[in-house]
């Protein structure tokens, strides 16, 4: 079964209302008087959580009526979403330990891979031109104290 | 006027007149290219304006966010392709008469109209400033707390998608926002122990992992576009005929731009829709609307650029942004310690008027730039996507790091771009998400002061005549939202 736009929101506002609901409440509601900290959370759960309720109820309804809900995910999503992702998990890793450079390298050549469009040889090109425009741009335009390269180089 | 005086030194600063040409050049470059957008850019450079003096930054971003309008209109006249959602129905005369032969002349009239009601709108925040701040200086807790509710109310009613899911969002960027030490009892919330979650989720990771990440992902899936074509320019002066057609329908797209700016969630995309309709209602040649008719493009280019500077009244004058391009303004005002809203223009008054006149300046920087530049910015469509986004996303994730020096933001990124293409695949609005972002703390602590000070009486909302008026204001928007009125006007807006 594919999962539907409408059924994903759904899905989303229920889930987020029951955790702002069960976080919201260990914050203190206090009365309405002197509302607590927990209070707004509270409230804001609850109304999203009843709100989920209806889109859940619209969905189920619209799907029985006969209507064709659009498909949350498309498939050619999938390799951009994670390569993408996964790009920047890399710069984070790397960028402390190893330095603007090599994390600026690993970031475009995963990403790279992300579209289809691109030609291999072209990965080089990008590569330089980004790594270059971003030390511009950060370490000598604006003067940031960006380390290069980790230490040892 | 000494108030605008001081704007003028401000604005005439040569540091501040750099920053404002930065801004307005690289908005034009965003607005014509495919896929970047002036709210991805914004967002891009919030942790950039950290680095800046308030003035500059400020100055620089709002002049990306007028200039994105000017540059989107490049090339819907020229390729029938609208960079910016606001300029999709200049298309439509606009590339008639392109194929006409007529780009230049399609092109002068959209940028001298924008340059006309771009200065209609700035003089009437100039206008307006004074005596709107006065009467919000008047407001209380009760009174802001229904004001943002009727914001977040009218912002969802018009987004896409239906109700439900409009307040849904919002109500979940409201709960995001709450994230952080609660400013009445220092109790830390959602913060699940980590340290850099106490002060709240940063709002530029927030932007950038919810609007750039999601929509590279979109733009990578479905990238299949490229420029085939490009028309030929032809003469840039219009002519006499095109002058008296094009001037009485630059005065009715300046009134409904400026009138539907100020309005959250009408925005500049619904002024340049309703302009055009309006155009050809009024028309004695209506059946030439859609053949390249002069005025199809003069009104609607009009209104948005009026829409775009008018949108600044609610933000700066109550700091309620009613457009998510707004919200992120608003965010990077905070950035630099300044909360718009009544007391603003008293104790940011250099701020405040050097931006109304940099405004000014910057739509007349466009008119010089946008005609001669032409060419360039056509060029500058041929840059392929899959450079573009390698740069967006190093840029975006460099930005970041160097707000924190710590990974931490970094992977925070990583969080929100899988929100950011959730909330997309439910096909709800990272905007309306933003508002609430921003919004939710305003509404908290108004909410819990007003509560106080009625000990407990809810029923203090509406009680007062002006929170009670924005409390049925924001009623009654929903309620019209399910009218086919609005649904229709939705749906036309979105078509278009």
């Amino acid at each position: 079964m594919t999962i539907n736009s409408e059924m994903l929101a759904a899905v989303l506002f229920i889930v987020f209302g029951i955790v702002a609901v069960f976080l919201g409440s260990a914050y203190g509601f206090d009365s309405l008087s002197q509302p607590g900290a927990g209070a707004v959370p509270v409230l804001a759960g609850v109304a999203l959580f009843l709100l989920g309720i209806a889109q859940f109820l619209n969905a189920i309804r619209a799907a029985r009526g006969g209507e064709i809900l659009p498909a949350a995910f498309a498939s050619g999503e999938f390799r951009p979403l994670l390569l993408i992702l996964l790009a920047i998990f890399a710069f984070a890793v790397m960028v402390v330990p190893l330095g603007l450079v090599p994390a600026l390298a690993a970031l475009t050549f995963i990403a790279w891979f992300a579209q289809k469009g691109g030609r291999r040889w072209e990965i080089a090109g990008a590569m330089v031109t980004t790594i270059v425009l971003m030390v511009a741009i950060f370490k000598y335009g604006l003067g940031l104290p960006l380390r290069l390269f980790g230490a040892g180089f | 006027m000494p108030l605008l005086d001081l704007g003028f030194q401000v604005a005439f600063n040569p540091v501040n007149l750099v920053y404002c040409l930065i801004g307005v050049t690289l908005g034009t470059a965003i607005g014509v290219l495919p896929g970047v957008g002036p709210v991805i850019t914004i967002a891009l450079l919030l942790p950039l304006s950290f680095g800046l003096p308030a003035e500059a930054s400020i100055i620089m971003l709002a002049g990306i966010y007028y200039g994105a309008s000017y540059g989107g209109s490049t090339t819907s006249i020229l390729i029938n392709l609208p960079g910016e959602a606001s300029s999709a129905v200049t298309c439509i005369d606009g590339h008639q008469m392109a194929k006409q032969g007529r780009a230049g002349a399609a092109l002068a009239v959209a940028a001298l109209g924008s340059f006309f009601a771009g200065t209609v709108g700035t003089l009437l925040i100039a206008l307006a400033g004074p005596p709107l701040a006065s009467i919000a200086m008047r407001f209380g807790a009760a009174e802001y707390a229904a004001l943002v509710f009727a914001a977040l109310l009218m912002v969802a009613a018009m987004t896409r998608g239906g109700v439900i899911k409009g307040i849904g969002v919002a109500l979940l960027g409201i709960i995001f926002g709450l994230a952080g030490s609660d400013v009445m009892t220092g109790t830390f919330r959602f913060t699940f122990g980590i340290r850099e979650l106490r002060d709240g989720i940063d709002f530029s990771v927030l932007a950038v992992g919810l609007f750039a990440i999601a929509e590279i992902v979109g733009n990578i899936a479905s990238s299949s576009q490229s420029v085939v074509t490009t028309s030929k320019i032809g003469r840039l002066w219009p002519t006499g005929n095109d002058f008296r057609r094009s001037w009485p329908a630059v005065l009715r797209g300046s009134a409904i731009g400026s009138l539907l700016g100020v309005l959250p969630g009408a925005g500049v995309a619904m002024s340049s829709f309703t302009a055009y309709m309006l155009e050809k209602n009024v028309s004695r040649t209506p059946e030439q609307f859609g053949q390249g008719a002069i005025e199809g493009v003069a009104s609607p280019e009009a209104a948005n650029n009026a829409a775009s500077q008018t949108g600044f009244i609610p933000t700066l004058l109550l700091g309620i942004p009613g457009s998510p391009v707004m919200a992120l303004m608003l965010g990077a005002f905070m950035i630099h310690g300044v909360q718009p809203g009544p007391r603003m223009m008293t104790e940011h008054a250099p701020l405040f008027w050097g931006l109304i006149v940099s405004m000014w300046i910057g739509n007349f920087f466009l008119v010089i730039l946008n005609l001669p530049l032409i060419g360039l910015w056509v060029k500058l469509l041929k840059v392929p996507y899959h450079w573009l986004f390698v740069f967006v996303l190093a840029f975006a994730c460099v930005g970041v790091f160097t707000m924190g020096s710590s990974p931490f933001q970094v992977y925070t990124l990583v969080f929100f771009g899988i929100l950011g293409y959730l909330l997309k695949a439910a096909g709800l609005s990272p905007a309306l998400f933003i508002l609430g972002f921003i919004l939710g703390p305003m509404f908290e602590e108004n909410f819990r002061r007003a509560m106080s000070i009625s000990r407990g009486n809810i029923w203090i909302f509406v009680e007062r005549p002006i929170s009670l008026t924005f409390v049925l204001l924001g009623v009654a928007v929903v309620l019209l939202a399910t009218t086919s009125f609005v649904r229709r006007g939705r749906a036309e807006a979105e078509e278009a």
